[in-house]
């Protein structure tokens, strides 16, 4: 070549610049989501809403005010569920009972019957108590180990534990005692993750293994006790500036409190937890910034025509602070 | 009258059983640098029928015939055919020199292009001349065959950027790649864009989609078998070629003329020069670079003896530093093959060729993650690898000229270290994870009869491999069989069985497929990959053998597939082994492919086309549902032209278009109920993670959009009067700057893509001499 025109290879060199852009990509049309979650300790109650386009991400997600909804137990038909605006669900005033199988039809017009079946599994006897771990001199951090023992662990269970305290916000004094619980300020709090403690061994998302964050949601019974794991519950939480000391726990006035929960879940919800968590975690690898490394995590659902959840679960709350272990 | 009747009677008796048969036999060579030509064709003709075969990879040919004046032919593409009536009274060697043609037109080869009743040593393959590798259009200025394999039909790369090739819907690790017959593990550079092969230094290219032999080890859907050169046995030649991405040497020679030689080349990347330049005075650094280097030594000991011995080692390595004085992090990972081969090649007798071999291999994977302050130290390394040493014995029996038996054995030792973790927070090691090495055995024999018989050809072979591994083994009999008919003299048809067993796994990331993915054992608890493939075809070559078409379909189904669970994550950590992170299931691929060659004239190439489908299925996975396999591509195009203006100019194009890759995208955000338990303060992620969410309703529910590109290249090649050859190369990958995208991820609400490579313009310079 004797001659090499600079100018064309530099426009093309130029073009080459935009590698990172905006795709082209609309999602499905909207889908009808049922999510009901039946538990005896509260009335029976659904939400009907629509998705929204992804990746929007907004929480206002629009409500279906027009369904039917026909609920059956044990295969009988019970009761039409009735739309509140308050409550923005279809609710009935009763509660459901464990041992017994709820299926839901649900008419939303010009949508297909959407249908769900779930069964409220029985909840074991189940106690609790904890043990101390890792407190330091201060005494202002510190974990505790709760235990949790069944009085039967049946096969087919699937555990989950979690565990809130009720607290209020400590006030200072001059002088003796030298602080006190603000007993108008009670507030409930989550302090733990959820961990599933499954009976069932779980060949569906079983990885818990997400590198070194290493949250450990998922730890199997070992079927030879009745104990599970030893739960780490933190006293002490950076979000709200409050805590409990290790002695302090013993000694707690009677409107604050740190409990075990414990509810067993039904296959539905065990599965559709699993899958929630997992995403959750996959999600927020680093900084709230996806994984891209992880496999994709289908969400379970079990509503026929639609999606979402329609399950049910069997709860205890146990109180921990007063029940050192033996 | 009766005595004389008689006479003759017991002269032309004694005539016709009197004449005996013996073979010619030797080895098919260039003639200007005395490399052994694989599949050259040996014929000759016995009442007015050809008969012959072809050479077997180490150029060696035999030929039974009778006593006499035989007329003897060789011929193969690119070469003038040899002619030459011999008188034939007792066995003989003819070594035979093959003089190139002037113009190399016509370089892609079914191998069953043929005379009538010529029959090749080996069926239903595609074969790639080196010369060929050099000519198609090239990426960033450098020739590379694996980027040339994928314009055949049913097979293809990933996506831009990732590693491994797949064949006829299969997934990376079922391809059995082999360099001079070693296996090669990872077998790319540059994430996936440049092979790790210095096409400079390649001779020859097989492909086995179907009918594959029981020679080879079990890989599920392809072996692609790479011949490196030997070496000029008469003469000295070294070439240079520079690239805008690396700079390669090739340099050959005779040891001792005509008995021995070599042959060796290297290459290296200069962009790690440049992101130094790029980088310099900055805090952050970014780095990577890449070599590869060969080397092989050939022996021809005597008449009946040749050896050789072969090396090769490649390397990548990829970092990005930053060090601003408070904070030092760097993350990194570099792998690499590396192999070592001895042979020993012994002609027992006429009829009867034997091939000893040794060879070692390795390919290592290292990633390094560290974060320091002043207050904390945070560090994670990742090591794993896999090795083999193997011992293989063949030999080649030829009864007849419509008859090959090939027998041998094989036993294998090889090493896996899958997983080495260690994990330092601080000064303190807070976790090793470390899954022992994982040694397995294998020995195996194989079987082979080929047979060809009024207008049929049949192979049936069988390979039985007895593997062990911890306390477990497992004995399998893999057989295959092919048969095809020719109709007519350029018409053929062919049916073709295989059942194969894989005795490793490739865990690959769904999302990315990189040096990062994990070469794992089957074990006591993940068993071998299975497979049986059928598959059928035809083919036709126009008379004056300018065009051929081929159409095949097949249908492939493969069990003990394995993959990551969902939610599994490659990043390891420290709780669970790479078994526990997988599911096992089956998958099912079938497809239709053409291919349409013109094979001479200035102006050559190829059309190909296949339509396929690819799926898999888990229990654990996508509900149990079948999904599409991540790399199904209904329909996949190629086109290359390859037009020869005259001995000086050439240019080629090539065209590209395939389906895009199927992913898994979120279909829209979803509302989730709180349960009561959960509806408190504290615990704020879960609480918004469970109210709103992305809905993944499937496995690889998206399609990317099409893939499609363009490549061309021009050469020019000039003689000096030092008698050097320089040739400049312009190529223009993507042409029309079409952004493929590489990956899909979400950011600030809205959906982006980022696209590997756009038009990228080079030039490159190569010097002979």
């Amino acid at each position: 070549m004797k001659k090499i025109h600079f100018v064309p290879l530099l426009l093309f060199l130029i073009l080459s610049c935009e590698l990172d852009k905006d795709f082209d990509y609309s999602s499905n049309e909207d889908q009808i989501v049922l999510n009901g979650l039946l538990c005896p300790d509260s009335l029976i109650s659904i939400k009907v809403s629509k998705t929204l386009p992804y990746p929007n991400k907004s929480n206002s997600f629009p409500l279906v005010e027009n369904a039917s909804i026909k609920l059956y137990e044990n295969g009988l038909y019970k009761e039409n569920l009735l739309y509140s605006q308050e409550k923005q669900a279809y609710y009935l005033e009763e509660y459901p009972e464990a041992g017994n199988t709820y299926s839901i039809e649900v008419v939303v017009p010009e949508y297909p019957l959407i249908s769900a079946t779930t069964t409220i599994p029985e909840m074991e006897e189940v106690s609790a108590c904890y043990t101390p771990f890792n407190i330091d001199q201060t005494m202002f951090r510190g974990k505790i180990f709760a235990t949790v023992n069944f009085s039967h662990v049946n096969k087919e269970d699937r555990y989950w534990l979690g565990a809130v305290s009720d607290y209020a916000p400590m006030v200072f004094l001059d002088s003796p005692p030298f602080h006190y619980y603000d007993s108008t300020e009670v507030k409930r709090r989550w302090v733990v993750s959820l961990y599933s403690g499954s009976s069932v061994f779980d060949n569906f998302n079983s990885t818990s293994d997400t590198g070194l964050t290493s949250y450990s949601f998922y730890t199997r019974m070992n079927e030879s006790t009745k104990d599970i794991f030893n739960l780490n519950v933190d006293l002490f939480s950076f979000e709200t500036s409050y805590f409990y000391t290790y002695h302090t726990i013993k000694n707690l006035p009677s409107y604050l409190g740190l409990y075990l929960v414990v509810f067993n879940g039904s296959p539905e919800y065990d599965r559709y937890l699993k899958s929630t968590v997992l995403n959750f975690i996959n999600s927020n690898f680093e900084n709230d910034t996806p994984n891209p490394f992880v496999e994709p995590v289908i969400n379970y659902s079990n509503v026929v025509n639609g999606k979402g959840i329609f399950a049910g679960y069997s709860q205890r709350l146990l109180p921990l602070h007063n029940n050192p272990c033996k | 009258m009766r005595l004389s009747f008689l006479l003759l009677f017991i002269v032309i008796s004694f005539s016709c059983f009197g004449q005996n048969t013996y073979q010619i036999n030797g080895y098919v060579t260039d003639s200007l640098s005395g490399e052994v030509l694989i599949g050259a064709y040996v014929y000759v003709t016995i009442n007015g029928k050809l008969t012959g075969l072809a050479t077997n990879k180490y150029g060696f040919y035999t030929l039974s015939v009778k006593e006499g004046a035989i007329p003897l032919n060789a011929s193969m593409l690119g070469y003038h055919t040899f002619q030459e009536t011999l008188n034939v009274t007792k066995d003989q060697t003819l070594n035979i020199r093959l003089h190139p043609k002037e113009y190399f037109l016509k370089e892609v080869a079914v191998e069953d292009k043929r005379d009538t009743s010529i029959f090749s040593n080996d069926l239903n393959f595609i074969s790639i001349s080196g010369k060929t590798l050099l000519k198609t259009p090239r990426f960033a200025g450098e020739a590379d065959a694996m980027k040339t394999l994928q314009f055949l039909p049913g097979i293809k790369q990933g996506s831009e950027g990732s590693a491994g090739l797949h064949v006829r819907g299969g997934s990376p690790d079922q391809n059995l790649i082999l360099l001079d017959g070693v296996p090669v593990y990872n077998i790319y550079h540059a994430f996936g864009y440049l092979s790790v092969f210095n096409t400079e230094a390649i001779k020859d290219v097989r492909v086995y989609k179907s009918g594959i032999s029981s020679r080879y080890e079990g890989r599920l859907s392809s072996v692609i078998d790479i011949t490196l050169k030997e070496g000029n046995k008469y003469s000295a030649k070294k070439s240079f070629t520079m690239s805008p991405v690396s700079g390669s040497f090739l340099w050959e020679g005779p040891i001792k003329k005509e008995k021995s030689s070599f042959i060796l080349t290297g290459r290296r990347t200069w962009m790690d020069v440049l992101f130094k330049l790029a980088n310099a005075g900055k805090d952050n650094s970014k780095g990577y670079n890449f070599y590869d280097i060969s080397g092989k030594f050939n022996f021809l000991l005597n008449n009946k003896n040749s050896a050789f011995v072969s090396f090769y080692s490649s390397g990548d390595k990829f970092y990005d530093r930053l060090n601003d004085g408070s904070t030092k992090s760097e993350f990194g990972f570099k792998w690499g093959n590396h192999t070592l081969l001895g042979r020993h090649n012994y002609q027992i007798s006429p009829k009867t060729f034997l091939s000893n071999l040794v060879f070692f291999s390795r390919y290592h994977f290292h990633q390094k993650d560290l974060y320091k302050t002043s207050t904390s130290t945070q560090e994670r390394e990742i090591t794993s690898y896999i090795q083999d040493i193997n011992l293989r014995s063949q030999i080649e029996h030829f009864p007849n000229n419509q008859h090959k038996l090939t027998g041998g054995v094989e036993l294998g030792l090889r090493e896996f270290r899958p997983e080495l973790v260690h994990i330092v927070s601080g000064e303190t090691e807070i976790g090793t994870k470390s899954v022992a090495q994982t040694f397995t055995k294998s020995l195996n024999f194989f079987l082979e009869d080929f047979i060809t018989f009024s207008g049929f050809e049949l192979l049936l072979s069988s390979r039985q491999s007895l593997y062990s591994v911890g306390g477990r083994n497992y004995f399998h009999i893999q057989p295959h069989a092919l048969l095809s008919y020719q109709i007519q003299r350029n018409w053929k048809v062919k049916a073709a069985y295989d059942e194969l067993v894989q005795y490793l796994h490739l865990l690959t990331n769904s999302t990315m497929g990189q040096p990062t993915d994990l070469w794992v054992p089957a074990t006591e608890q993940v068993a071998p990959q299975r497979s049986r493939q059928f598959s059928v075809g035809t083919e036709y070559q126009t008379p004056d053998k300018r065009y051929s078409f081929s159409i095949d379909g097949y249908l492939k189904e493969m069990k003990n597939v394995i993959e990551y669970k969902e939610g599994a994550n490659y990043l390891y950590g420290i709780d669970e082994s790479w078994e526990e992170k997988v599911a096992i299931g089956k998958g099912t691929a079938k497809g239709i492919e053409f291919l349409a060659k013109k094979n001479s004239g200035k102006f050559n190439g190829w059309f190909a086309y296949t339509l396929a489908n690819s799926t898999r299925q888990f229990e654990e996975i996508n509900n149990g549902e079948k999904f599409p396999y991540k790399y199904d591509r209904t329909h996949d195009l190629s086109v290359v032209g390859i037009y020869d203006f005259n001995k000086k100019n050439q240019f080629s194009a090539a065209f590209t278009y395939n389906t895009g890759n199927a992913l898994t995208l979120p279909v829209a955000t979803i509302q989730h109920p709180v349960p009561s338990f959960a509806q408190f303060g504290g615990a704020s992620k879960i609480k918004e993670f469970l109210s709103s969410q992305p809905l993944y309703t499937s496995r690889n529910n998206f399609r990317m959009p099409a893939y499609h590109r363009l490549d061309l290249s021009y050469h020019h090649t000039k003689q000096t009067k030092k008698r050097r050859t320089r040739t400049w190369i312009i190529s223009v990958y993507n042409t029309y700057n079409k952004l493929n995208p590489y990956f899909i991820y979400e950011k600030d609400g809205k959906i982006r893509q980022y696209a590997f490579f756009p038009i990228v313009p080079s030039v490159a310079y190569k010097l002979e001499f």
